[in-house]
């Protein structure tokens, strides 16, 4: 799962632009995303991608694009970005 | 002082035993009937209270009990209003229901809360005060002058709970002391309530369902937890630390904590032994989702704002959905086609809808309630519901109107037409998909956009369709049609 194609599924799903979502994107503030949404598109990512997601400490790990990226352990992060 | 809040008083408690436990803080009787003297003076100040409408658009839990008891020992009426809102459905609930106060966050998730508050009233040219306040705790009085609103003459009204409305206009449920005990008696019947079970609320209190439950707690002097943020990771927090043993919450958020609870050690669902679903239909893939949940009962319950709860689940859900009727409540059904319209009558009956009694009529004859959900009875004389007459929407337990989005989607320059339907959905319940006609292509993106600054959240459709032209029947939207599209589109 490259960060592109992440962001993509991202944009697509909260009916936004991709090129407006960068690593720092808030989803909350920045593209809207309520709480039930976010447990939904947990769900989406974990299914459509088939990864498995990681161990949810605290609200900063759901707060940009980019912690939800390393959350379901994005790889190819710092390279993709 | 007024009767609810001389029920809601006259149990004897300990002042020291803690009640009520937030984010913000644990609080203990006195921490609150404090509070409750501290907001009497504040509102003594201002002049006359009595049988003034007070709009409430506050977070914090502990402010906004102790302001709605302040209000209701000095005999005024309390009016909720969910933080979620934006401008267009916010301001056009306060132009309906005709608030002579408005205590309010400043802002909340990024919205100027108190400079739409302000630029209404000034656009009313009525006399409003206006309460502000950066963290619900020190506040700002404002009075904005203007010509005088009439005082509420109906004296056994205590509170106004407020939703959007399927016309555009909003619906205010009128609700008075002789209905939150009612409530109160079928809510402490639906969980088997007993002097040490500590309860947690997924839910908001600025719902009258969730009001209901702040103030039956509260009576009863039973412990209360009540997340003040739907963060899941707050909220997770917050159940943690909690002793809580039961639950209220809905379907799809108790499914959304569950299945983030599998990626934690802790659970935060741990010390829950008892759960209460209500505001959505149990479906058969939330029963296969909680399939594997041990040492917990999972109940459910059914009501309606307008008449409280009717109906709960004394076995899991698992084990098949059983209904039992609340005492004092009856039921027939009106039949149609195999499934007949659910009714209700309970003593208590039904207030009104506020300033609408068209609507009432519609729904209210001869101390019956139609519920618009259809049911049928099984060899055994259950009441099984089988669907929904009514239009409505229950998106993660809020209730979403179609109406109020149609309107707002054809607000828009390039929508022509507009129709929304609600389809079954794994998370939400029921997700929100929007059909649409145009003379050019559409861009979903900005229609997103575009709602998201006029209506909450949850309301903004999660699907979106461009069709040639909508489908009639009988000259009418045929949204069966279109329920069986998003449905086929959805999967």
């Amino acid at each position: 799962m490259t960060f592109e194609a992440f962001r993509e599924y991202i944009a697509k799903t909260v009916h936004t632009e991709s090129k407006l979502i960068q690593k720092e994107t808030s989803l909350c503030e920045d593209l809207g995303v309520d709480s039930l949404q976010l447990v939904n598109l947990l769900v989406e990512i974990s299914e459509f991608f088939q990864v498995e997601l990681g161990q949810i400490q605290s609200n900063e790990d759901l707060q940009t694009v980019g912690n939800l990226y390393q959350l379901f352990g994005g790889i190819d992060y710092e390279q993709s970005v | 002082m007024s009767n609810l809040y001389k029920w809601l008083m006259e149990k004897e408690v300990d002042e020291n035993k803690v009640l009520l436990t937030t984010q913000s803080g644990s609080f203990t009787f006195k921490n609150i009937t404090d509070e409750v003297d501290q907001y009497s003076e504040v509102l003594n100040e201002t002049g006359s209270v009595t049988r003034k409408r007070f709009a409430l658009i506050v977070p914090n839990v502990l402010s906004y009990m102790s302001l709605s008891l302040a209000i209701s020992r000095l005999n005024g009426v309390i009016i909720p209003i969910s933080p979620m809102l934006r401008k267009e459905d916010l301001t056009s609930i306060l132009s309906f229901i005709n608030p002579h106060f408005i205590f309010s966050i400043e802002q909340h998730n990024g919205i100027p809360f108190s400079e739409i508050i302000h630029e209404w009233a000034k656009e009313e040219r009525k006399e409003t005060v206006i309460f502000t306040s950066g963290n619900s705790v020190d506040w700002n009085c404002e009075k904005i002058s203007g010509e005088k609103r009439l005082d509420e003459q109906n004296e056994k009204l205590d509170m106004i709970g407020c939703t959007s409305g399927s016309t555009g206009v909003p619906k205010g449920i009128m609700a008075g002391q002789e209905f939150v005990e009612f409530a109160a008696r079928a809510l402490r019947e639906m969980v088997s309530m007993k002097e040490q079970d500590q309860f947690f609320l997924m839910a908001p209190v600025s719902g009258l369902f969730g009001l209901c439950w702040l103030l039956t707690a509260f009576q009863n002097r039973n412990h209360i937890t009540i997340t003040e943020s739907f963060h899941f990771p707050d909220m997770m927090d917050l159940m943690r630390k909690s002793q809580a043993n039961k639950l209220i919450t809905s379907p799809s958020l108790y499914k959304a904590v569950y299945l983030l609870d599998q990626s934690r050690e802790e659970k935060a669902l741990k010390k829950i032994e008892f759960v209460s679903l209500a505001g959505e239909n149990i479906s058969l893939d939330f029963i296969e989702s909680v399939a594997q949940v041990k040492d917990c009962t999972l109940t459910s319950g059914y009501g309606l704002s307008e008449i409280g709860a009717m109906m709960y689940t004394e076995k899991d859900i698992r084990n098949g959905i059983e209904w039992t009727l609340v005492p004092d409540v009856e039921y027939k059904l009106e039949k149609e086609e195999g499934a007949g319209e659910l009714h209700f009558k309970t003593k208590c009956g039904f207030m009104g809808y506020y300033g609408n009694v068209q609507l009432d009529k519609e729904v209210y004859h001869d101390g019956w309630f139609n519920t618009g959900d259809l049911a049928q009875l099984t060899p055994e004389q259950k009441i099984m519901i089988v669907g929904r007459k009514k239009d409505m929407i229950k998106k993660g337990g809020q209730q979403v109107i179609p109406g109020e989005v149609e309107k707002v989607l054809c607000q828009h320059p390039s929508v022509h037409q507009a129709v929304v339907v609600g389809v079954p959905h794994k998370i939400y319940g029921e997700k929100i998909v929007a059909f649409m006609t145009a003379e050019k292509e559409l861009s979903f993106i900005d229609i997103t956009s575009f709602c998201s600054e006029k209506i909450a959240r949850f309301k903004v459709p999660d699907e979106f369709y461009q069709l040639d032209e909508i489908p009639l029947i009988q000259g009418k939207v045929d949204k069966v049609t279109l329920r069986q599209r998003a449905s086929e589109y959805v999967k």
